[in-house]
């Protein structure tokens, strides 16, 4: 019994230590504030997605009927119509995740983070692969272009470093940052998994 | 002057009645203030995400509460290296002295050696205690965590004998170092 009565004085006190801690009167204001600006920053960020989808979809679709169904018009559309679709996915699937995860029971929380994480080496993978398909058609297209034009590229040198050196950049870039991500993801799912597992040994 | 959404009120009302709740959650997970501050705002944006879907299946200190453990343990694992590297040193440290170099600080700085206990304490202990500390009962713990009144024990139990251990090998003798 006496033991009992120890242990809920020493709670007793720790939590009237712990209460004495934090108490800023203006927190409230100041978080309420930020959340605002954040809120509107995001909801700014998700619509200048869902208007650039909108308008490469629409310009599209002019050109299509501008050029009457030319073939490469066609394939160039195509693309784009994918790209928005997989996009938007994207966007709606972390924007529903997120939503479902903040207030889950500690297990659910697991379970969707692994989830979260699992999905976000997915979208990687996918967004890789889809820029090698892309490197691996334009690649033979460039090596036409440029010996097509070969006299051209000769007589104007800059013409072939500008035109073929962006090319190279974007998807050099790409490539990096898809490599960068998928290695912070990563460590981000190790040091996760590592804490559940303290979690659970606890 | 735009009025305020009964969304807003309430968001703001939460946050006034359990914003010191949130500020000593955060203190148990971040160290560094820049960090404490970070998370306390990720604690509120996930509050305001989530509120639109909080239909009361249980109490509102509950629903926070549950929030923020949730956002503190995603901090923890995205934290960046220069906090992970301050904390190897410090589990260095502690493996070398035997001594919590948190609480030696905190003694130091005349600052909270409770709170600097519970930042020792693997994050399993860390949750149960800091929620115990806030009063929550067992029942409650178990419903803020998504798990069973025993499995809160077990672990409120171990999660005490730890704090108690790191707090009496850091009693002061012979006035502070």
């Amino acid at each position: 019994m006496s033991g009992t009565k120890d242990s809920d004085d020493e709670l007793a006190r720790w939590r009237e230590e712990w209460s004495s801690l934090g108490g800023a009167s203006e927190l409230a204001e100041e978080l309420s504030r930020r959340v605002e600006r954040d809120g509107k920053r995001l909801r700014w960020r998700v619509a200048r997605e869902v208007l650039a989808c909108l308008a490469s979809t629409a310009l599209s679709g002019w050109l299509l009927v501008q050029t009457r169904g030319d073939a490469r018009t066609v394939v160039i559309s195509a693309v784009v119509l994918v790209f928005n679709g997989v996009w938007i996915t994207r966007l709606l699937t972390l924007h529903e995740g997120s939503l479902r995860v903040a207030a889950a029971g500690l297990d659910a929380f697991v379970e969707l983070t692994r989830r979260r994480l699992a999905d976000d080496l997915r979208w990687i993978a996918f967004g890789r692969r889809a820029t090698e398909i892309l490197v691996a058609l334009v690649a033979p297209w460039s090596i036409w272009v440029l010996v097509s034009r070969w006299d051209r590229y000769r007589a104007e040198p800059w013409r072939a470093f500008v035109g073929f050196g962006v090319a190279i950049a974007i998807f050099a870039g790409v490539w990096t940052a898809a490599r960068r991500r998928r290695a912070r993801i990563e460590r981000e799912r190790a040091r996760f998994e590592e804490l559940v597992a303290g979690k659970t040994l606890s | 002057m735009n009025a305020e959404t009964p969304l807003e009120q309430r968001f703001r009302r939460l946050l006034s009645e359990h914003g010191r709740s949130l500020e000593r959650v955060a203190a148990s997970y971040a160290r560094v203030a820049a960090d404490r501050e970070d998370l306390l705002q990720d604690f509120a944006s996930a509050i305001w995400t989530a509120l639109p879907r909080f239909r009361g299946e249980c109490s509102e200190r509950t629903f926070v509460l549950r929030i923020a453990q949730n956002r503190a343990l995603t901090f923890l694992t995205k934290r960046g290296p220069v906090t992970a590297d301050i904390d190897d040193h410090a589990d260095a440290v502690v493996a070398s002295t035997g001594k919590n170099p948190a609480i030696a600080y905190a003694r130091k700085e005349r600052g909270s050696r409770l709170l600097a206990a519970a930042q020792a304490l693997p994050v399993g202990h860390r949750q149960v205690i800091t929620l115990l500390l806030e009063g929550l009962s067992h029942a409650e713990i178990a419903e803020v965590l998504g798990t069973t009144e025993n499995n809160v024990a077990v672990r409120a139990n171990r999660a005490r004998t730890a704090l108690r251990v790191l707090l009496e090998e850091d009693q002061p003798q012979g006035g502070p170092s």
